[in-house]
């Protein structure tokens, strides 16, 4: 249901003007209730009314969906033509309208009256009381009960399902307007929802299960645009009606969705979109709407602990107390092995404010650049290959230009699981007849095959083979001359055109070369290169299955060359855009948290760059480039690297090889964990500050499209101290003084730093709907397409010579299976949070989904238990068999702490970037009936570490 | 008159129609056709031959009175219960019909032997009033000669 | 060889006709007779059938009605040479009942092999078309404009204009579309002509598709009628062997093909775009308009969707020019229709005639008034015409003539050209609960008034049926009424009122509680 409260805050929510906007611009102009006005042809007269304030009673009407003309309630009269629906009329030059008269009244009175003739009337005691447009409209029509009723009637009967882990469906207060049908089609694009029967006896209904066991992802839309009390949330049921507003933005996926997140009594009542943000037009997914009770679990850590070795119990101080303490570790090791001993890691689910002062911590208090963020598990190869190509770190795009695209290519990338509201949003656009998919893939995603979807070219490659493909794809555009010349003639840089080209001609990337090192035809490589050249529109979208490799910069590199090649960047519609995964992950990389570049992504090596620091923070800057994360674990291992700030990562869990993880915090000194919960990392800390989740905190995140967007407490902060405030207490413990009053501060502080951000501010970011960077002097306003008039990088795009290598990781005869490891919808990460919310309920253990046909060989069915035997370690797992996954491919997912997935991956890693290589690791399966070794010790280390937890209390 | 539902037939049927435009009403029209109901093991492979969702298939299913979802009785009659036959005396008719069979229009006996369905008009008018019986027309019904259309047709009891 | 007529006819095989066949075929083998039997559409005089025509030295002499076991007794009576019988009628195009009417599109039925192509063009099948493949689609559309034609579905929505705005749009892919549905109670002439001279139709959807731009039609036939099935899906067969659909149809480089589609029973899919998205394979409820199909029709491209009657007239509007169709009619409706006596009347059947004749003179001249000998009543009551919302005639206004505005005037239509007559013993409250019942039996379920009000107003009547508060729930179904009318997305909803209403008006003490009335007084 919309809500219908005034926000006392920022909050500016767009109103519903309950027919979709029209592309015409042409005005024309008519009157409606004697008021002249003037409106775009081909709108609806409702939303011409809306628009200029004239309300018209309506409920199956809502302005992201296509009017059915169902409810009748909106019908207005025409001079000279017959009472007829305002969503369904369409506006022309000099109509005569009128909305309100004793006729209207009298047939819309009958309407509700027949309504209400189907309606139980439990206004009184319903969970939408107040918050129903049905009541509010019989309300207003002084309905006070059915006339056209005979008691003898013999009423159908309904349909109650409280499956659903979040919301509620009860048939009896339906009145079938049918928008959440048309919502789980038009913008969730999942179809789970139907009606069933016809007149009287339609039926909203999810197929032939209840919705827990339906195809429901409980995205929440329907709920949301349900009038009535038909569809609600079990937390309105339970609660009632929120009465505090306050607008945010969601912290799981990089999408970054827009949240009004309603409370009372500093509860969470429930979460809906912001209609008002750009990322997600007004729509989300259930980790955004539903999955927060982790905020407020009671394994929630709220006070500082601290210990003397890990082997120990923990002990419950105060900041101050932790504070001293730690300056106290810190400092030892800085006397005892000097600065380079220490470094942190910044997590990129903060705030770029909290993420901002982490790494002026690391970068003043420790005195070296050994700072880094998850990117480098995830997009670091992204940041390196489209700076190296088009001289920017980051997507070229907004979200908003998906409705553009005519030919989509999407490589390595899961949408519907890893970024739902942009899978949704793809689907939308994919459905739209004439507009072409391409798939990269070893996996049959949504994006492949799902109602109304079916991509047009699916290479469904071998794991790890992506740079030939897309070679070979540059072969077919080259040598079919599918390229656009004069583009690469004014936006490249010549000096290394010809190069490029002759390597790109050469043999070996031939379509029928590349079709048998990747498994797929030949025919399909030449067809995609030529659906991807059709058009100046062609947009790429592409994720990890592109940089968790061992030559992830390479995949990168070798796709942006083919939208250099085709002319494809620049343009509403086309480009390259990294589906980033974290919340802030972009934000962590353009803020400094990298041992390589500050604030804006300055060299640190640059001498001039180390005197603006040393100037800006009154602390020395080293031109030394700092270690990378997996250099900071194998440095602890030669015990180089001794004490460690780990600021919301859970590195073992999904950092790879876990053994050697585990080895190295082991032989560190000194670990410091900022976080929320004690986690696995925690068995090895000996400080653990409690941090605020982002429903208590304020700030920025940037989301995947360099969308600045706020982040504002909804809740009371449950901690005493802000991270921010943490982090500066530590500096200042240290000796390096540190101090802000507001993140506002901070704020000022970055825009004096980077350009790029100059022009920012909180307000503006309210009042537009996010902000994207660039956002200074030139573009006041943001920059939602890059590389419009000249590609960024200096001189030009380059394309980049890329030649395929097979990795070392790839299947052989002793380990015959490749392991693919990934995400799903309900689960985050290492699953700390979305673990302890009702999101559980769907998915308790991670799965090995295994083709049937490789299971039948090795004489598996779903559930068996199996030994997955890496070259480096094993665990068991459960499995379960799928069509979906490429034969010869196994997948799974790293959510769960006691599979523990990523204890068997090894150490392979791109070369440039040192991401880790997660897409490929050769493994075998046997059947087992028991846990592995290392699970079983581990499992018995999270036991004791839950003793020493007890004991702190 | 119908034949016994088996899938692998029933895949046939659907694969058949796999690049038919549109082509779901038309398939479970041929499923109805061959096996007298539509059996919802089969919602999958038709979600999947057109592109929608299982739930998607239910909604049409469920919209059409031809299209049932479990399997018919042995006879089955179906009456016509427009104006034109009405017009001329149907009802003492269905009357007799109903009493005869024991059940009620648009009821299956309990033993699966009948089953009388409700149509409105069958293009006989002129001629009515006007009953199928197991796809056999009949005009000019009469109370009278009712109950013999049915013996003389219905196999069972 | 001796050529010998049984109709496959719908109602002439319920009437007996394949037991006849089957008779003649064993005693003709029996005393070896050299004989060959041609299935013919009816001629549409039920009472005869089953009609059996000899064909006597070029001329067909007919019997009828003909039952099993009469054929006996024409074998005996030398029937095979035109023998003397009690049956024996002779011409039987010299009936006054068929010697009587206009039959512009009927002309075939009845008289051709309508499993034959080359019968029906050696009939001057295609000349129309042939002539077509020679006019540019904006002659077409003028033809049709003279011709005054106007769509016999049910909306009589002047056709030249859904042809033009159909061409005028913009758009790589086109349809025709056949409404085959005719779901009218008391309605068969679309059933006989697809039974009698099935490439009639085809021959009127090519000329449409040539007038739009069209190189795919589609039929929706309602599931209820099996044979048509079987005569379509030949004659389309055929069509395409004959080179009469397909690729460069008859070297005029056009192309044209044609597929039929059956319905699953859902009355509102006879509504045209619940018929379109039936016809995408989805469930059949009404689509908003606009976008209208002509723009946005099926698969969401522009389509011209013909009744079966408004497309075979077309056939001679464009074979005889359309002044020449306009000449017959009466008013604003223009040309011929082929209207449908049925219920309770003795001589039913389908005749075709030009608009303006009084629905007195057709139940008189040619229904032959209400049938004494059948216990539906003795006296005329009531005339329903167009089908189960149509409006209810009483014996006084039975002299409006049969044209659209007159019966728009009464606050009816002629709808489909079902004229349903009743006999004293029909229930006024009964069909006035019918009319009801099949709206929400049949409603969608889109819109509001219809989907529950239909169903409130069935409920209602069931009370006045039982006596129970009348007269104020005759006030409350008014209005209820007045609500459906008014504001029903689609027809169903929006005319269910008109049965409703004309009843109430003519036959006003069934339905007031005579109690009541005597203690107020
Ligand atoms: N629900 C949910 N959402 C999330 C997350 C989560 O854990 N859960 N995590 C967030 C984070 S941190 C990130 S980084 C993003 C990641 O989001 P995505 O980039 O979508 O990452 P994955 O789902 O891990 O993998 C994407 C695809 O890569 C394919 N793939 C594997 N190997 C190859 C290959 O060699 N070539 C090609 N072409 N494809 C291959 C896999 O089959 C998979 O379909 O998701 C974010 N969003
Ligand atoms: N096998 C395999 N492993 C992978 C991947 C894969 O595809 N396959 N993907 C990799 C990728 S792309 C990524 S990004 C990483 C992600 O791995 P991680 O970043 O380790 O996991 P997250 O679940 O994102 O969260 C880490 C921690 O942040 C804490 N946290 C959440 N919110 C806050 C907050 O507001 N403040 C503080 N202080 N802490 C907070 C959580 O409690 C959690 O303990 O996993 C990597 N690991
Ligand atoms: C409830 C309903 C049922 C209808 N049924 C039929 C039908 O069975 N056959 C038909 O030709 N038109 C039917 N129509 C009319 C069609 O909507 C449409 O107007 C007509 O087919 C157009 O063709 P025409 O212009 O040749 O009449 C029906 C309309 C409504 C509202
Ligand atoms: S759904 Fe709305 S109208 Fe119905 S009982 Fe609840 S509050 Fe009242
Ligand atoms: S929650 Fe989302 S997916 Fe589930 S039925 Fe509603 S709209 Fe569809
Ligand atoms: S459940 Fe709600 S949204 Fe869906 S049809 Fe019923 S009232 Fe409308
Ligand atoms: S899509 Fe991503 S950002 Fe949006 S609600 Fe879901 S998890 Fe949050
Ligand atoms: S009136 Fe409304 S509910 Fe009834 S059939 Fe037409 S659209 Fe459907
Ligand atoms: S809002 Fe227009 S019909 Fe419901
Ligand atoms: S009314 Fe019964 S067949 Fe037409
Ligand atoms: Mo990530």
């Amino acid at each position: 249901m919309q809500s219908k409260y005034n926000p006392s805050n920022a909050i500016n929510v767009k109103c519903d003007y309950g027919t979709p906007a029209v592309d015409s611009k042409k005005e024309v102009s008519l009157t409606i209730d004697g008021q002249t006005i003037t409106a775009f042809e081909g709108e609806s007269i409702m939303r011409a009314s809306l628009k200029n304030g004239i309300n018209i009673p309506r409920l199956c009407a809502t302005d992201s969906l296509k009017p059915i003309g169902g409810c009748r309630l909106c019908i207005v009269e025409i001079e000279g033509a017959r009472t007829t629906t305002s969503c369904t009329a369409i506006v022309a030059e000099g109509l005569v309208v009128t909305t309100e008269s004793k006729e209207l009244f009298k047939l819309r009175k009958n309407l509700l009256d027949l309504y209400i003739s189907e309606h139980p009337l439990d206004c009184l005691v319903c969970s939408a009381n107040g918050d129903c447009d049905l009541q509010t409209l019989c309300a207003e029509h002084g309905v006070r009960g059915s006339r056209f009723l005979v008691e003898d009637r013999k009423p159908h009967k309904p349909v109650i399902d409280h499956s659903a882990p979040y919301f509620d469906y009860e048939s009896t207060k339906c009145i079938s307007c049918y928008k959440c049908v048309r919502v789980c089609i038009e913008t969730q694009g999942t179809f789970a929802l139907t009606v069933k029967g016809r007149g009287l006896n339609s039926e909203v209904c999810p197929g032939l299960f209840d919705f827990k066991n339906s195809i429901c992802v409980s995205c929440g839309k329907c709920i949301e645009v349900c009038p009535t009390a038909s569809l609600n949330e079990k937390n309105i049921v339970s609660m009632g009606l929120p009465s505090k507003q306050v607008a945010t933005t969601c912290a799981y996926c990089g999408v970054g969705c827009g949240l009004i997140v309603e409370t009372k009594m500093d509860e969470i009542v429930r979460i809906t979109p912001n209609s008002n943000t750009a990322s997600n037009k007004n729509h989300l997914c259930v980790k955004g709407r539903f999955a927060y009770d982790y905020v407020t679990h009671k394994e929630r850590i709220l006070e500082p602990l601290i210990r003397e070795n890990i082997n120990a119990p923990w002990k419950k101080v105060s900041f101050d107390e932790a504070f001293a303490f730690i300056a106290k570790g810190f400092n030892q090791i800085k006397e005892k092995y000097g600065n380079e001993a220490l470094g942190s890691l910044a997590s990129s689910r903060c705030t770029i404010e909290e993420i901002y002062s982490l790494q002026k911590l690391n970068r003043t208090a420790f005195g070296n650049n050994n700072i880094d963020n998850c990117a480098r598990r995830c997009h670091s190869p992204t940041g390196y290959g489209l700076e190296q190509t088009l001289g920017t770190s980051s997507g070229t795009q907004d979200f908003n230009s998906i409705e553009q695209v005519d030919v989509f290519l999407i490589v390595g990338a899961n949408p519907t699981n890893a970024h739902p509201v942009v899978g949704s949003r793809l689907k939308k656009r994919m459905r739209v007849s004439g507009v072409k998919t391409i798939v990269i893939d070893p996996m049959e995603t949504e994006l492949v095959n799902s109602p109304l979807i079916k991509a047009d070219v699916h290479l469904q490659i071998k794991p790890g083979t992506n740079v030939a493909v897309l070679n070979a794809i540059a072969h077919v555009l080259v040598t079919q001359n599918l390229i656009d010349k004069k583009y690469i003639k004014n936006y490249l840089d010549k000096t290394f055109v010809q190069e490029y080209m002759d390597f790109i001609k050469q043999e070996q990337h031939s379509p029928e070369n590349v079709a048998k090192i990747a498994e797929v035809s030949s025919y399909d490589i030449v067809k995609a290169a030529n659906i991807y050249a059709s058009s100046h529109k062609s947009s790429i979208y592409y994720g990890l299955g592109v940089t968790e490799h061992a030559h992830g910069s390479d995949g990168v590199m070798t796709l942006a060359n083919l939208a250099m090649l085709t002319g494809n960047l620049g343009r509403d519609g086309s480009g390259i855009n990294p589906l980033r995964g974290q919340n802030n992950v972009q934000g962590a990389c353009d803020v400094g948290a990298y041992p390589h570049s500050t604030i804006g992504y300055e060299d640190v090596t640059s001498q001039k760059v180390a005197d603006k620091y040393t100037k800006a923070w009154g602390v020395k800057q080293t031109t030394k480039v700092g270690l990378k994360m997996p250099e900071m674990i194998d440095n602890a291992l030669q015990d180089k690297f001794k004490g460690f700030f780990i600021q919301g990562e859970e590195i073992m869990q999904s950092e790879p090889d876990l053994p050697r993880i585990a080895k190295a915090l082991s032989k560190m000194d000194f670990v410091v964990q900022l976080d929320l919960f004690l986690n696995e990392t925690s068995a090895f800390a000996h400080v653990f500050l409690p941090g605020c989740s982002f429903l208590e905190k304020n700030g920025i995140f940037i989301n995947a499209e360099r969308r600045l967007s706020r982040v504002r407490n909804a809740l009371k902060p449950k901690v005493e101290l802000q991270e921010w405030q943490t982090i500066a207490k530590v500096a200042t413990a240290m000796g390096f003084d540190m101090h802000y009053n507001q993140p506002e501060e901070i704020l000022d502080e970055m825009k004096g730093l980077w350009d790029d951000i100059s022009e920012v501010s909180y307000d503006k970011i309210d009042l537009l709907g996010g902000v994207q960077w660039p956002c200074n002097k030139e573009n006041p306003n943001g920059s939602p397409v890059l590389h419009q008039d000249k590609i960024i990088r200096k001189g030009g795009g380059a394309l980049k010579i890329c030649d395929y290598q097979e990795t070392k990781s790839t299947a052989d005869v002793d380990f015959p299976f490749t392991l693919i490891t990934g995400r799903i919808l309900v689960h985050y990460n290492v699953g700390t949070q979305t673990r302890r919310t009702k999101n559980s309920e769907w998915h308790e253990k991670d799965e090995l989904l295994i083709h049937p046909s490789d299971a039948q060989s090795l004489a598996l069915k779903t559930g068996d238990l199996v030994s997955l035997i890496s070259k480096t370690n094993a665990i068991s797992i459960m499995i379960r068999l799928s069509k979906k996954v490429k034969v010869g491919t196994v997948f799974t997912t790293f959510h769960h702490p006691d599979t523990a997935i990523n204890a068997i991956q090894g150490w392979e890693k791109d070369k440039v970037t040192k991401c880790p290589e997660f897409k490929v690791t050769a493994v075998k399966i046997e059947a087992t009936n028991t846990l592995s070794e290392w699970q079983i010790t581990r499992n018995e280390q999270i036991e004791k570490q839950k003793d020493f937890f007890e004991a702190s209390i | 008159m119908f034949k016994e539902y088996d899938f692998d037939t029933a895949l046939k049927i659907i694969e058949k129609n796999i690049n038919l435009r549109g082509g779901l009403v038309e398939t479970l029209r041929n499923l109805a056709d061959v096996f007298g109901y539509i059996n919802e093991e089969l919602y999958p492979a038709l979600a999947n031959a057109f592109s929608l969702s299982e739930a998607g298939v239910l909604g049409v299913v469920s919209f059409y009175s031809d299209f049932k979802t479990t399997p018919r009785a042995k006879n089955v009659i179906k009456v016509c219960m427009a104006e034109g036959c009405y017009a001329r005396k149907s009802k003492n008719m269905i009357k007799v019909l109903c009493d005869t069979l024991e059940i009620d229009i648009g009821e299956e006996r309990d033993d699966g032997e009948f089953e009388i369905e409700e149509v409105f008009c069958l293009g006989n008018c002129a001629v009515g009033p006007n009953i199928v019986v197991n796809e056999k027309l009949y005009a000019r019904v009469t109370s009278d000669n009712v109950k013999n259309i049915i013996n003389k047709n219905c196999k069972g009891k | 060889m001796i050529k010998i007529y049984v109709p496959l006819d719908t109602t002439s095989v319920s009437l007996g006709a394949d037991e006849v066949v089957q008779e003649i075929t064993r005693l003709a083998k029996q005393n070896n007779q050299d004989i060959k039997i041609i299935r013919n559409g009816s001629w549409g005089l039920f009472w005869l059938e089953t009609l059996v025509e000899v064909e006597v030295n070029g001329q067909r002499i007919a019997y009828g009605p003909v039952n099993e076991e009469d054929v006996a007794e024409l074998f005996a009576a030398n029937f095979l040479n035109g023998g003397e019988h009690k049956l024996r009628i002779g011409d039987i195009t010299k009936v006054p009942y068929l010697a009587k009417q206009t039959r512009l599109c009927f002309a075939r039925v009845g008289l051709v092999d309508p499993m034959d192509i080359d019968d029906y063009i050696k009939h001057g099948g295609f000349t129309a078309l042939k002539k077509a493949f020679s006019m540019s689609p904006a002659m077409i559309i003028k033809e049709m404009e003279y011709s005054g034609l106007r769509g016999r579905g049910g909306a009589a929505f002047p056709s030249y204009l859904k042809l033009q705005a159909t061409k005028d749009a913009i758009a790589e892919e086109k349809f025709v579309v056949c409404n085959f549905d005719e779901g009218d109670s008391g309605t068969f002439s679309d059933r006989m002509m697809g039974e009698g001279d099935p490439f009639m139709i085809l021959e009127g959807m090519f000329l449409t598709a040539l007038a739009v731009g069209a190189s795919e039609g589609y039929i929706y036939l309602r599931s209820e009628y099996p044979i048509v099935r079987k005569v379509l899906n030949n004659a389309i067969d055929l069509a395409r062997q004959a080179g009469w659909l397909g690729k460069n149809v008859q070297n005029s480089n056009r192309d044209f093909d044609i597929h039929l589609r059956v319905g699953a029973g859902s009355y509102v899919c006879g509504e045209e775009t619940a018929l379109l998205n039936s016809l995408e394979g989805k469930r059949g409820t009404v689509r908003v308009k606009p976008p209208f199909p002509v723009h946005k029709g099926l698969f969401g491209k522009p389509t011209a969707l013909f009744n079966v009657i408004s497309l075979v007239s077309m056939v001679p509007i464009i074979e005889k020019g359309g002044e020449e169709y306009a000449k017959y009619g009466y008013d604003r409706s223009r040309g011929t229709c082929p209207f449908q006596l049925s219920g309770n009347i003795k001589y039913g059947g389908l005749v075709e005639l030009p608009f303006g004749i009084t629905v007195r003179d057709i139940i008189d001249d040619f229904g032959g008034g209400v049938e004494f000998s059948f216990d539906g009543g003795r006296e005329l009551k009531l005339v329903q015409i167009g089908g189960p919302l149509g409006y209810h005639m009483s014996k006084n206004d039975l002299d409006n003539p049969l044209d659209y505005e007159h019966f728009k005037a009464l606050g009816g239509h002629i709808g489909h050209g079902g004229i349903i007559v009743m006999g004293h013993d029909a229930s006024a409250k009964e069909l006035a609960h019918f009319a009801f019942d099949f709206c929400a039996l049949e409603s969608c379920g889109t819109c509001t008034p219809c989907r529950i009000g239909s169903r409130r107003g069935a409920e209602m009547m069931e009370q006045v049926i039982s006596g129970k508060s009348v007269n104020e729930n005759i006030i409350l179904i008014k209005e209820l009424c007045d609500t459906l009318t008014q504001t029903s997305l689609c027809a169903l909803g929006g005319i269910t009122a008109v049965p409703v209403l004309s009843l109430i008006k003519h036959f006003p003490n069934e339905f007031e509680d005579r109690y009541n009335k005597y203690v107020r007084r």
